[in-house]
């Protein structure tokens, strides 16, 4: 090895160029290179936009005036149209049913099924391979359980139905139209939690996983019923687990987009839209800009409230766990 | 109120690979109302034998009697023991106070019972302060005097303690202990009590259980295990300062032979054994308080030179060196000797200990 020394040396020894044995000293340039380019990336695709965005909300921008140039300020009035519109008042609706049945049934049936499996299932075999079943609905992209659901769910040749006539529960002739108005909704609710119940089970699952052992063999000892120790100690202790599994799920719920558009594409007419597919469908479809944007701040303020809220919370958990 | 018996009890865990074999032929009858010591280092199988008589491990082999009932197939809940664990494993979203309640709830008892039984065990307990705080606010010894109060507040057929003074300073220990034996003389329940430490045993139990290596070794009163320890193993870890041991060789005349000049003689009894079974080689063992300086403890006498003379307040501990072997006297305190003296030291013949080369069994 060159063990030759440079005199007057502040770098160590690694800081040497192996061959030369000349100092790694680059042109002051270099960094700038490095971090400048993605600083870049960053202002064309998130800056830039919001920027524009931010700007957009405040003019009567939509695809004529975009294409002439001549809009123009219009004041809050795209906030105003937007918070008074009957077709955001229903989809805001829409969005508390979704979290209703969507998102709290998902973390429900997850802690459930997770505390089932813990609990219940004594072979360890058994337990991993149900663990993994659970868990593989997560694993498909969205989308794809978007399509595989609308399939299962078409009124006529649908398997769904199919299944419902055979156990007799629909006469032969009778068909649920799962995509329909009345039910499409539902029906995504359905897609979606068949998808992401596994998240909160896992979590929820490897929470219970963490607790110590020993109390609960202390329980044992002083005769303490099943039912009394889930609701004295297995659910205060993963209260906090749970909600943030909640928390997670819920902030999901926000940008849920994707089977909304592969199932129903908001439709049929307005039925399935929610806040942010609105926004989507505004600004991609109608190209009514200054509107969209009025909804993606509002929604962008909503969301940020929300989570900062929720990130507190998460603080003061991980404080009294000690954590922090 | 329960007698316990145990048979031919067996613990091997994760048997075929990795199989540990931690508690090996254990046989042991405990009186009722009788305060036992389970005593041995640490890994010897203390615990594990406790987890099977409380019911939560499962037993290998042999069985577990509650008053001449086997009770190998019942539920921790039915034996009705109660339970003060090495770890605490105290409930963490509890308050103290909930924790010290909780059997009481469980049993259903009414909330004036509840918080009087609560108010007596933390007052004797000396926890009155933190009734209030959680778990993990508090000291590892606060916290297990809470797990030892979890489980004196019940009203079960057997008290099992698991290592409940370990993490308690000298003071507060003593103090506990007097306590701990005041429930008993009241309870007058069945009581194990777990630990590695002599003190403990001997102090509070009426019996005490030597354990090491998975196996039992010898179960006694203080006397017994002091003065006719059944083992080498027995011998050394029970009194303090440790035994004296040194290799020996039988010579006709009722004497053992250490090395030099150095013999200690032997009770006919004794002698006539090793004679019997033609055994030459052999380790006597001396406790250092049965060696003493003054003429009046015994009328057999070896020489030696003092080495260390280490001076405890009370008492002193002298090591002695005679010829190439050196070994310790318990004397009262000296100071009118130093190093390099000549010092005749006295002994009883029936003191001297004479085990087994291989066996290590006590002759
Ligand atoms: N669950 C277990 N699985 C495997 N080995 C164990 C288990 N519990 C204890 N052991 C082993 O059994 C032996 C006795 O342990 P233990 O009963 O806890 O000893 P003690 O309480 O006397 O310190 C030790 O060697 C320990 O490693
Ligand atoms: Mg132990």
């Amino acid at each position: 090895m060159n063990m030759q020394q440079t005199p007057n040396s502040d770098y160590p020894e690694w800081f040497k160029n192996r061959k030369s044995g000349n100092d790694l000293i680059v042109s002051p340039l270099i960094p700038w290179a490095m971090v400048g380019l993605p600083v870049l990336v960053l202002i064309a695709i998130v800056i830039y936009p919001t920027i524009w965005m931010g700007y957009h909300a405040f003019q009567n921008t939509n695809m004529m005036s975009l294409f002439y140039n001549n809009y123009e300020y219009v004041g809050w009035s795209n906030f105003y149209n937007v918070i008074t519109s009957e077709r955001m008042h229903e989809s805001i609706y829409r969005l508390i049913q979704y979290l209703i049945f969507g998102a709290c049934l998902e973390v429900l049936l997850g802690t459930i099924l997770a505390l089932i499996l813990y609990e219940m299932i004594k072979n360890e075999f058994l337990k991993i391979m149900l663990l993994i079943l659970m868990v593989m609905p997560m694993m498909l992209p969205p989308s794809i359980v978007g399509v595989l659901w609308k399939f299962l769910l078409q009124a006529y040749n649908g398997a769904i139905n199919h299944l419902l006539i055979n156990i007799g529960i629909l006469d032969s002739m009778e068909r649920i139209e799962w995509l329909g108005a009345q039910y499409a909704l539902q029906s995504i609710t359905i897609a979606d939690v068949w998808q992401w119940t596994a998240l909160p089970l896992l979590i929820v699952y490897s929470g219970r996983v963490s607790l110590p052992p020993a109390i609960y063999e202390a329980a044992k000892v002083d005769g303490a019923p099943a039912w009394m120790v889930l609701k004295r100690i297995t659910l205060p202790m993963l209260k906090e687990i749970i909600a943030i599994a909640f928390i997670i799920r819920f902030m999901d719920a926000y940008k849920f987009v994707d089977k909304i558009y592969v199932m129903t594409s908001g439709g049929p007419g307005q039925s399935t839209e929610l806040p942010v597919f609105i926004a989507f469908q505004k600004g991609i479809r109608e190209v009514e800009v200054g509107e969209a944007a009025a909804y993606a701040w509002l929604i962008f303020v909503f969301a940020a409230v929300l989570t900062t809220l929720f990130l507190k919370y998460l603080k003061n958990v991980l404080k009294a766990q000690a954590f922090a | 109120m329960s007698s316990l018996t145990i048979k031919n009890l067996n613990k091997i865990y994760n048997p075929g690979k990795n199989e540990v074999h931690a508690v090996k032929d254990f046989n042991l009858e405990i009186e009722d109302g009788e305060f036992v010591a389970l005593l041995g280092p640490s890994g010897c199988g203390k615990t594990s034998t406790l987890r099977m008589i409380v019911g939560l491990e499962s037993i290998t082999s042999g069985s577990i009697l509650f008053d001449d009932v086997e009770i190998n197939d019942f539920s921790p809940e039915q034996r009705n023991v109660a339970m003060a664990f090495e770890s605490y494993a105290l409930y963490p979203n509890f308050t103290i106070f909930e924790n010290l309640a909780f059997p009481l709830e469980v049993k259903k008892n009414s909330s004036s019972e509840i918080s009087k039984k609560v108010g007596e065990i933390a007052e004797m307990l000396q926890i009155t302060n933190i009734l209030e705080l959680k778990p993990n606010q508090l000291s590892g010894g606060q916290q297990q005097r809470v797990s030892l109060g979890r489980a004196l507040i019940r009203d079960p057929a057997v008290f099992i303690l698991d290592e409940v003074m370990s993490h308690l300073d000298a003071h507060l220990k003593f103090q506990m202990l007097f306590e701990l034996k005041k429930i008993h003389q009241t309870l007058k329940k069945t009581m194990i009590y777990v630990t590695h430490d002599q003190m403990e045993a001997l102090a509070l139990s009426d019996r005490v259980a030597v354990m090491a290596n998975a196996v039992l070794q010898q179960f006694g009163d203080r006397n017994d295990l002091y003065h006719r320890p059944k083992n080498l193993f027995v011998a050394d870890f029970i009194g303090e300062p440790a035994t004296n041991f040194m290799k020996a060789q039988y010579s006709q005349n009722s004497t053992m032979k250490i090395s030099g000049d150095l013999q200690f003689s032997l009770t006919n009894e004794i002698s006539s054994e090793l004679e019997r079974k033609q055994m030459s080689e052999a380790v006597l063992g001396i406790r250092p308080q049965n060696l003493s300086l003054d003429p009046i403890e015994g009328e057999d006498y070896i020489q030696g030179e003092l080495v260390i003379n280490e001076f405890l307040g009370e008492r002193s501990i002298l090591e002695i060196k005679s010829g190439e072997t050196s070994y310790k006297v318990l004397t009262d305190p000296q100071k009118n000797i130093k190093k390099g003296d000549s010092l005749k030291i006295y002994y009883k013949k029936e003191n001297v200990m004479i085990f087994h080369p291989e066996t290590e069994d006590l002759i």
